[in-house]
């Protein structure tokens, strides 16, 4: 019963952690992809002791609404820039813990999109990759951040496992 | 006059909120002025940003430097490929770029009065340093050493410019 509770007040957590990162102020601008008329953008990252908290920007500038399939996160380690497209590497696909419930960017609008992901440190070299893929359509950008940069974001002072006490 | 002023800059700064710099697919058109030996520089530029740090650049230029009794004016263009190599928080940018020059030179001699034109291609490398004062504006500050072939003006010169550019 104790640990139903405590799963609960994590979910609670994180997802008010999650509104938190949606409503701060926009913090990258050179992450993300300008491609068939639609911008993405990850404008927010920030960690806590469990997870990492996205915060994505989808702006459709087409006529065409933008349903989304899927959202993929994937650590990606050992490719090393300009080398063989065959050379060992490692892929590591994160699971989504909670994500918010657009689905939908309509044509000629803007939407905020929310993720969290369990937290998984790479190295400076690897990457994390996002994939979104459209239903009913081609446009499935990938947006690659470097693990400098992952290894530089922002972090929420309190921990999420010390609040249930 | 002065509630669309504010709308205007509203829109802008609503805009400039989602605008990526310096990613896949983003673009930016500029102009420049330089600095040449005994002379000075202009151009109009487009950058289009390419995967893996890596973008193309495409300028037209127009140049004029003046001799003891001649004068010339120098009109090419200069496709280039930038890498950015280091990259300083989230809008200062370093590059590595190397392009081609090809263009006509027209020389003109006071004292014997006399004029000629001549094509020339050239090959260009150098360092370019773009800084992203907003999601919108950007500087540019380039240095370049030209090797120029089939140029009655000389072999080889360098170039200063600096710029400012639009991202869109």
């Amino acid at each position: 019963m104790k640990e139903v509770v405590i799963i609960e007040n994590h979910n609670a957590k994180m997802k008010e952690r999650l509104n938190s990162v949606l409503s701060d102020k926009i913090e990258y601008s050179s992450i993300g992809k300008v491609e068939n008329g639609m911008t993405f953008q990850v404008a927010n990252i920030k960690n806590d002791d469990n997870f990492t908290y996205f915060k994505l920007i989808i702006n459709n500038n087409t006529g065409s609404d933008y349903n989304i399939d899927g959202i993929y996160f994937k650590i990606v380690e050992g490719k090393r820039k300009g080398m063989k497209k065959n050379e060992a590497k490692i892929e590591q696909r994160m699971k989504i813990e909670f994500e918010s419930p657009v689905k939908v960017v309509t044509a000629y609008q803007k939407a905020e999109l929310g993720y969290v992901i369990e937290r998984f440190t790479g190295s400076k070299n690897g990457s994390l990759v996002i994939q979104i893929r459209e239903l009913k359509g081609t446009r499935n950008p990938i947006i690659e951040i470097s693990g400098e940069k992952m290894l530089k974001v922002k972090v929420f002072e309190q921990k999420l496992s010390s609040n249930e006490n | 006059m002065k509630t669309k002023l504010i709308l205007a800059l509203l829109l802008i700064s609503t805009s400039a909120n989602a605008q990526l710099i310096h990613v896949e697919g983003s673009k930016a058109i500029g102009l420049n002025a330089g600095y040449v030996k005994n002379g000075f520089n202009v151009s109009s530029r487009i950058t289009l940003y390419q995967k893996n740090s890596i973008a193309c650049r495409g300028s037209i230029d127009f140049e004029r430097v003046s001799f003891d009794i001649s004068k010339a004016s120098i009109m090419y263009a200069n496709p280039e490929i930038m890498y950015t190599f280091y990259t300083l928080g989230d809008n200062f940018f370093f590059n590595v770029k190397g392009g081609i020059l090809t263009g006509a030179e027209f020389i003109s001699n006071s004292v014997l009065d006399k004029k000629k034109s001549q094509f020339f291609v050239g090959e260009n490398i150098g360092l370019c340093a773009e800084y992203f004062i907003s999601n919108k504006i950007m500087l540019n500050l380039d240095l370049d050493q030209r090797f120029l072939q089939l140029s009655k003006v000389g072999k080889a010169s360098y170039i200063i410019k600096l710029g400012i550019n639009l991202n869109f």
